[in-house]
């Protein structure tokens, strides 16, 4: 019935999938079986700067990483959300916040309440964002972490920025000290079972070859094993998420370390910045059918803050995702899984989703289908629910200034966010699921950041009179202004806690 | 967009559903709606005494109803499990306990420690590790602990209820809250000739109540929605279609507890009030005549059957469409199904408050009807397939009746979570589901589907540690089951039944 266990598992490739599958493999299962990485130390790893969303925070706890630690190693800053600037129309500026707008009050959430001051013409367009903690604490450059309590400080979350070339290493630390060995070299061979296709071993350009009972294909968008070897099939999304390219460089810092990612939105992409405690990192991810890879490099060159520190690094890819992420016995993970751009900073989530998925599910050496099918369908529906919420920032956008903006305003999106966003617009309704990223509340900050605007709002509000709506609106925005002017400074904060912790 | 709020809503039916529907809309709009309950003598069953979900106690709490005063007028007692006999095989028998079983230890669910250490000779069932499953048998109660630190802030609880004196007691207070009530019988529904909206209820007295919002709450009879849509039948699965009820006089304090017994072509309950007993059969037609059932059903009851027998035929099934023009299908308006797992006054209970979540306008044209319709069909699916697993899931092979039930396909979402839970002890969580992951193990579990392979992670752990953590468990529960009073006395303590509503059956 049941098959005896795993013995081996070896994982391809050594980027921050491979090293944070073998630091969670290593967690959960080093007693149990053997855990081998190969890299190569030619193949340079695709991390950039990386931003995170706040479930990183679960995934590190869970191994026991202390969080100066982790931070002081990978130069990293606290993360309260992500400034869109230019997305619905030229000149708007929003910030998607890892936190609430308001509390319900008589059993209706508090946007309809906003909604309604709105509708009387008494709130800005932009007045909701005053009314959510994380928003108002990054615009000042301020950051405490959240409390337990019920108060208004434990109405947000918190994610990272760091060096992805830095925290590979340092999950790599971590790993080895668990007994997970590492083979530096390079893939010239897989070898497939004859009886039944499944992925048998490996071979080195030394000659050597490499046998495990199961292997995690972490070897990028080229798909070492799950594509190349196994032919797992790739489902394209570039109809929908145009942008196949990117180009990114760092730059020194020339302000105070902000607590938020900021995208910005060009002609022909958008580029991210994400402040490091050393530097600052950039990229321009664009569509190479409306922009020339020089076009797009000067585009980012003169949108830098600081000083560039490196010569810009160009990356291509295909949006989308792979068919079966687990196919025979080899499950697939990072950009050999799929690819969605970094644009809601979800790819190390999407990393961390697969391993939980696949410890949840772990084989012993029956493989059964059972695995593998639960396997797909979670995680399917993990990169389907993302496609849809960044399809959501291009679509929903009033912008007609150039053909990439054209495209994405006028072309037809899934039905899954067809549906979503017809019930906002006709009723700030915001659909709700139990698996997958991203929270009613994130969709509401992107709606209306967006400038999806309901026609009509929940009727029940119409149950409180307007002035005790009016004030209601007002308190809420008062003790979350005042609740964030006594946090400390992000910079002070991170020099307290974080910075002096190493001179300790 | 004031003009074109809903002025008022009309309520037709008048037992629970229709007073729960009642109350909950009166306190949250707040007296901003005329509401009117139209009672057509159209309860949603003639069951007498019924079993609930814990989550009607959230919406007591938002009702601000005190609970000690709501039992005491509903002859009510507790209910912390449901005991199922012979279910799976003949003799067989589980408890199926509200409440959280063992403790995530490791952040590995409890069962799968559980399922190994069986292996090497654990003889304890699952249930005993469930606080509210060994009170229950002890005959204990308490309500739940607020410290978590506490084993009693595990527990969980729902009630017995007389459907009568609750709808009663409901009416009392939604009428407080200026909710309006008027009887008599439906004679016609009248609609707009272009929409073909209800646009008013005549009675046969010639009395016309028009409204903005109907809420039909008429039972399976569906007097307003169902000339408007059509009906899923899921007899293919469920393929009971009969019950009969009986009330014995003689309450019974002692068992927190509903029982379940399989029969040949179906199965009968136990509901245990203060004063008397509820019992009922459930059978499907095509495997036993109505003679034979009624003889079975008396025979299992014993000498105590005093009352009248009530019978009544239903098919079950949802409305394909649960909100249709202006119309809401509320409980077994909605769907209809048998009394098993208690879900009927839960499914009133979601209709409702998923109503408040997407309240409309007079021009019903914002998309709720629509997003109501997909969640309700939802959730209802998952329901349904809650029920269909306790036929499925059986090793009977002693008629033709469980020969079907068990050989029988199953909806693909069920079958999935079968295959999983079978596979590696996974269970499956859609995205509307009323049951928990601990009821779900609970009724696999206790239906002998037992998991060829328990999480590896389990393994991490010394076999010895493990059986040492489940010993303190187990009696962590037991010492917490002996803390507490006996469910009779604390009936006594804090809501006996009321004098002018105990004794004989109305």
């Amino acid at each position: 019935m049941t098959g005896p266990k795993l013995a081996n598992v070896v994982i391809v490739g050594g980027g921050t999938a491979g090293w944070m599958a073998a630091a969670g493999l290593a967690c959960k299962l080093q007693k149990q079986c053997k855990i081998r990485v190969v890299e190569s130390a030619e193949i340079g790893i695709v991390g950039v700067g990386e931003a995170t969303v706040p479930h990183i925070r679960y995934f590190n706890a869970t191994l026991g990483i202390d969080e100066a630690d982790f931070m002081r190693k990978t130069h990293a800053t606290f993360k309260l959300g992500i400034e869109f600037r230019n997305w619905a129309r030229l000149g708007d500026s929003y910030i998607h916040p890892f936190g609430e707008f308001g509390r319900r009050l008589n059993g209706v959430d508090f946007h309809y309440y906003w909604l309604k001051l709105r509708a009387l013409d008494e709130e800005p367009e932009s007045g909701i964002f005053d009314c959510s903690l994380p928003v108002v604490a990054a615009k000042l450059g301020r950051f405490a972490p959240p409390t337990p309590d019920n108060s208004v400080m434990s109405t947000f979350g918190y994610a990272y920025h760091f060096d992805a070339t830095l925290y590979a290493p340092y999950l790599r630390a971590y790993a080895e000290r668990r007994g997970v060995v590492r083979t530096e070299g390079k893939i010239v061979d897989v070898s497939l079972r004859a009886e039944d296709g499944f992925v048998e071993s490996l071979t080195l350009e030394s000659g050597e070859r490499i046998a495990a009972d199961l292997f995690i294909d972490c070897s990028g968008f080229r798909g070492l094993l799950i594509e190349q070897a196994l032919k797992a099939g790739y489902e394209d999304w570039t109809h929908w998420l145009p942008c196949d390219r990117a180009v990114a460089a760092p730059c020194e810092t020339v302000e105070t370390s902000v607590p938020y990612t900021r995208s910005t939105a060009h002609d022909a992409g958008w580029q991210w910045r994400i402040p490091l405690q050393h530097r600052v990192g950039n990229g321009y991810v664009y569509c190479s059918r409306f922009v020339s890879d020089e076009d797009a490099a000067a585009t980012l060159k003169t949108n830098l803050e600081g000083r560039i520190l490196a010569e810009p690094r160009f990356l291509r890819f295909v949006t989308g995702k792979r068919k079966k992420a687990w196919s025979k016995n080899c499950v697939a993970m990072g950009l050999a899984g799929g690819f969605l751009e970094p644009l809601e900073s979800t790819s190390i989530y999407l990393v961390q989703a697969a391993i939980t998925s696949l410890i949840e599910l772990f084989p012993d050496k029956g493989f059964s289908p059972d695995d593998v099918d639960e396997f797909n369908r979670v995680m399917d529906f993990e990169y389907e629910r993302v496609r849809d919420f960044l399809i959501l920032h291009y679509h929903a956008t009033e912008r007609d200034d150039t053909p990439l903006w054209n495209y994405v305003r006028t072309m037809s999106i899934p039905e899954s966010l067809e549906y979503k966003m017809k019930l906002f617009r006709d009723r700030g309704y915001v659909v709700k699921y139990k698996d997958g990223m991203f929270l009613d509340r994130s969709w509401q900050a992107v709606y209306l950041g967006q400038r999806v605007v309901p026609g009509h709002y929940d009727p029940l509000v119409e149950t409180l009179d307007t002035a005790e709506i009016r004030r209601y609106v007002r308190s809420t925005k008062e003790t979350v202004r005042r609740a964030a002017e006594t946090m400390p400074m992000h910079d002070a904060w991170l020099a307290r806690h974080i910075r002096t912790a190493a001179a300790q | 967009m004031l003009q074109g709020q809903i002025k008022s809503i009309a309520i037709a039916g008048g037992g629970v559903t229709s007073w729960l529907a009642a109350s909950l809309l009166a306190r949250v709009l707040r007296g901003s709606r005329e509401i009117v309950v139209i009672e057509t003598g159209d309860a949603d069953t003639p069951q007498r005494e019924f079993a609930t979900l814990p989550p009607l106690t959230g919406l007591h709490t938002i009702l601000g109803i005190d609970e000690n005063d709501m039992l005491a007028k509903t002859d009510g007692t507790f209910r912390l499990a449901t005991k199922f006999r012979d279910w799976s095989r003949i003799g067989g028998e589980y408890l199926h306990p509200l409440g959280e079983t063992g403790a995530n230890l490791n952040s590995i669910a409890f069962r799968h420690y559980w399922l190994k250490l069986r292996q090497s000779g654990l003889s304890a069932s699952y249930a005993d590790f469930n606080l509210c499953a060994v009170a229950a048998q002890a005959r204990k109660f308490t309500r739940p602990s607020t410290d978590k630190r506490s084993v009693l802030s595990t527990l969980e609880y729902a009630y017995h209820l007389d459907a009568v004196r609750y709808a009663a007691y409901l009416r009392d207070y939604a009428c407080k809250q200026c909710v309006r009530s008027e009887q008599g019988k439906i004679a016609a529904v009248t609609r707009n000739s272009t929409t073909g909206w209800v646009e008013a209820i005549v009675l046969e007295d010639g009395r016309r109540f028009e409204a903005d919002l109907f809420l039909d709450c008429t039972g399976s009879k569906a007097q307003l929605i169902g000339a408007d849509t059509g009906f899923e039948d899921w007899s293919p699965w469920l393929p009971c279609d009969r019950a009969i009820a009986l009330s014995t006089a003689g309450g019974d304090t002692s068992l927190p507890c509903s029982q379940s017994v399989a029969h040949e072509a179906g199965w009968r309950w136990r509901i245990p009030l203060q004063n008397r007993v509820g019992h009922g059969f459930v059978y499907a037609s095509a495997f036993m005549n109505d003679d034979d059932a009624l003889s079975i059903f008396l025979g299992a009851v014993g000498s105590d059957a005093s009352g009248e027998p009530v019978s009544w035929k239903f098919t079950s099934g949802r409305r394909r469409d649960i909100w249709s023009g202006n119309v809401i299908a509320l409980g077994a308006a909605a769907a209809t199904l048998e009394p098993l797992e208690n879900i009927n006054v839960h499914i009133a209970q979601i209709g409702i408050a998923r109503l408040l979540a997407l309240f409309p306008d007079r021009s019903f044209a914002h998309g709720e009807r629509e997003e109501y319709n997909r969640l309700m069909a939802s959730e209802l699916d998952r329901i349904r397939d809650f029920l269909i697993l306790h036929y499925h899931a059986t090793a009977r092979s002693d008629s033709p009746f469980w020969n079907q039930c068990r050989e029988m396909p199953v909806p693909d979402a069920l079958a999935h979570k079968i295959r999983q839970f079978q596979s590696r002890g996974r269970v499956v969580l859609y995205d509307e589901e009323t049951f928990s992951e601990d009821n779900w193990a609970s009724v696999f579990l206790g239906q002998d589907v037992l998991p060829r392979r328990y999480d590896p992670l389990v393994d991490n752990f010394d076999i010895e540690q493990s059986k040492t953590q489940l010993q303190r468990i187990r009696s962590t529960v037991r010492q917490g089951a002996d803390s507490m009073p006996a469910h009779a006395d604390f009936i006594r303590k804090y809501c006996a039944a009321t004098p002018s509503h105990s004794g004989h059956v109305p």
